[in-house]
């Protein structure tokens, strides 16, 4: 099963990427090379015998560790420095709530 | 030419002065970085800065750091305050990130001289530094070739001697494969042996920051500084760090190495593949005892590699949004405006992973891609640990082939992606793993060998390393001067 064209367009509106200027042929390219992809991922049905537990990181490492007190974060100016629209306070977006 | 330890040594007994050893640095990036294309922005002043305060420091009788007066250059995944960091994308355009990466500290902090960012694949994610959104760079032995990558523009930094040495990252193989592209000496740690706070996410599960050097024991020293627990990044291990430096030296005789021959049956140049042949003689010829091994699972590694890595990018680039930082979008509602910064910002080749990570993770899709690759990685990490219960090293290829040419593989994402195939294991296991360079081939191109070690055996590691660093010096391209 590869990527159709109904599913690509989910997908880009799930990651935020859906755009309905896409250059012609764009899309039908993506969904060709995502199902190549996907085709070759599909090997990894055989690759399982004895499966083992699916564990996220391959190592595990005594952890560095800090004493569970508060930090000083970022000041409100250093993280608003780097905001394209700001009011100096807050970050500013269109309004969402009616 | 001096690599970077000897440079250091001499900026300390006071025989070379930092700032002119950072203006023979500058003056070759200036005659030859337009062609090259490695560097994305370079801090000339704050360098002169940096040398300057060495030089002084020398003067006044202070001490100097393991790294003073020492010219590196570091990928721009890399956070710092008074550079922009744009990880090779129109989404970062000139961000300044309000806090330094662990290991900029760190290299600040043993006296190094920063020269400036280099150039990436976009967020980390190619093979060529090809999907760069600001500039091609070329291999510096042969520009109508690919210096690799991600790590494209560090790796041809070091080579072209811009810079004594330089920071990658190593998500899949873009330290080793660069490192391998370009005739440098390129190291990917133990995942966990070196902070990754201030490394831009890509797969946080296998991200890991690097060295490249032009020496295996400048690599080592490199190291050293890099390498320790951090309470900014909890998957950073708190372990001691061993003397790196001094390991490099150490013999090799009585060591067991298990040679992944059928690796090497893979690779197509009958060049790369005598070379790879010749350095095993020299380790024999140095008494260790070869083997032939298989790692069981190893032919997965693509699959699960691109799984994992795209879906831990997909939830990693979900912060990019045009509103607290990065490229503004355009639109009337807020949902329009994330979306036009994302599509207007992101590249072809990371919309690719992020929409195929976003399936991946998917109801309905998940377990049967996203929980067999976990699994599958688990399998391929436990057949490295049973090699290493017999072995102390492994050896193989570090890519199937030679540099390939500029635009290659540029419609055939598969096709690039089977460039990290002898990459990628060690990378899922979290094992240390080496690019060490072999000479050239007889086309100009260089050779190299990839070593593995079991986890947080770097020192190993270096040892092989330089081993094979005495039987295979490594000229610098033409037109690099001393």
């Amino acid at each position: 099963m590869g990527i159709d064209l109904a599913t690509l367009l989910q997908l880009e509106r799930l990651a935020a990427l859906d755009t309905e200027t896409a250059p012609a042929g764009a899309r039908e390219k993506l969904c060709d090379d995502l199902s190549r992809v996907l085709d070759h991922v599909r090997s990894l049905t055989s690759a399982l015998s004895a499966a083992p537990e699916p564990e996220p990181e391959a190592v595990v490492a005594p952890a560095s560790l800090r004493a569970d007190e508060p930090q000083p974060g970022l000041s409100r100016e250093a993280a608003l420095r780097g905001a394209p629209h700001t009011d100096g306070l807050t970050f500013v977006v269109p309004r969402i709530v009616p | 030419m001096l690599d970077l330890c000897a440079q250091a040594e001499a900026v300390r007994g006071g025989s070379v002065r930092a700032e002119a050893l950072l203006e023979a640095h500058l003056e070759r990036a200036d005659r030859a970085d337009d062609a090259l294309g490695a560097f994305l922005h370079r801090s000339t002043e704050a360098a002169r800065s940096a040398a300057r305060a060495v030089d002084e420091a020398r003067r006044s009788g202070r001490t100097l750091g393991p790294l003073a007066g020492v010219p590196i250059a570091l990928k721009d995944a890399l956070c710092t305050t008074d550079a922009p960091t744009t990880c090779a994308s129109r989404m970062l355009e000139g961000y300044v990130a309000p806090y330094d990466a662990t290991v900029v500290t760190r290299l600040r902090e043993a006296g190094a001289v920063l020269v400036g960012k280099t150039n990436l694949d976009e967020f980390a994610m190619g093979s060529s530094t090809e999907h760069s959104a600001y500039r091609l760079t070329r291999n510096p032995w042969s520009h109508e070739h690919a210096p690799g990558g991600s790590s494209g523009g560090s790796a041809a930094v070091v080579a072209a001697r811009f810079s004594s040495a330089a920071l990658g990252s190593d998500t899949g193989g873009s330290v080793r494969q660069p490192a391998a592209f370009t005739g440098v000496y390129g190291l990917k740690p133990t995942y966990g042996r070196v902070s990754r706070y201030g490394l831009v996410a890509f797969a946080s599960s296998l991200d890991q920051i690097g060295p490249f050097a032009t020496s295996v024991r400048g690599a080592a020293r490199l190291l050293s500084v890099l390498a320790g627990s951090d309470p900014h990044d909890a998957t950073c291990a708190d372990l001691p760090v061993p003397d790196f430096e001094a390991a490099s030296s150490r013999p090799v005789a009585g060591l067991r190495i298990g040679v992944l021959t059928d690796w090497i049956e893979q690779v197509q140049d009958t060049s790369l593949r005598a070379g790879i042949e010749a350095s095993l003689q020299t380790l024999r010829d140095a008494g260790a005892i070869l083997e032939t091994v298989a790692w069981t699972g190893a032919e997965h590694s693509i699959a699960a590699y691109y799984v994992i890595a795209s879906a831990e990018a997909s939830t990693n680039l979900s912060r990019y949004d045009g509103i607290r930082f990065g490229r503004p979008g355009r639109g009337a509602t807020l949902r329009e405006r994330i979306r036009d910064a994302r599509v207007q910002g992101f590249g072809p080749e990371v919309k690719r992973r992020i929409v195929l990570g976003t399936f991946v993770l998917s109801s309905g899709y998940y377990d049967a891609y996203y929980g067999k690759a976990l699994q599958v990685r688990r399998g391929i990490a436990a057949a490295a640990d049973a090699l290493f219960a017999r072995y102390d090293a492994l050896i193989g290829p570090v890519t199937p082939e030679l540099p390939f040419r500029l635009g290659a593989r540029n419609d055939d994402p598969l096709a690039m992606y089977r460039s990290d195939l002898f990459t990628l294991p060690a990378s899922l296991a979290g094992i240390p793993a080496a690019s060490v360079p072999l000479g050239l081939a007889p086309n100009g191109l260089p050779l190299a060998v990839q070593l593995m070690t079991r986890r947080w055996d770097e020192a190993t590691l270096l040892a092989l390393s330089a081993t094979l660093e005495r039987a295979f010096p490594m000229p610098a391209p033409g037109g690099v001067h001393a």
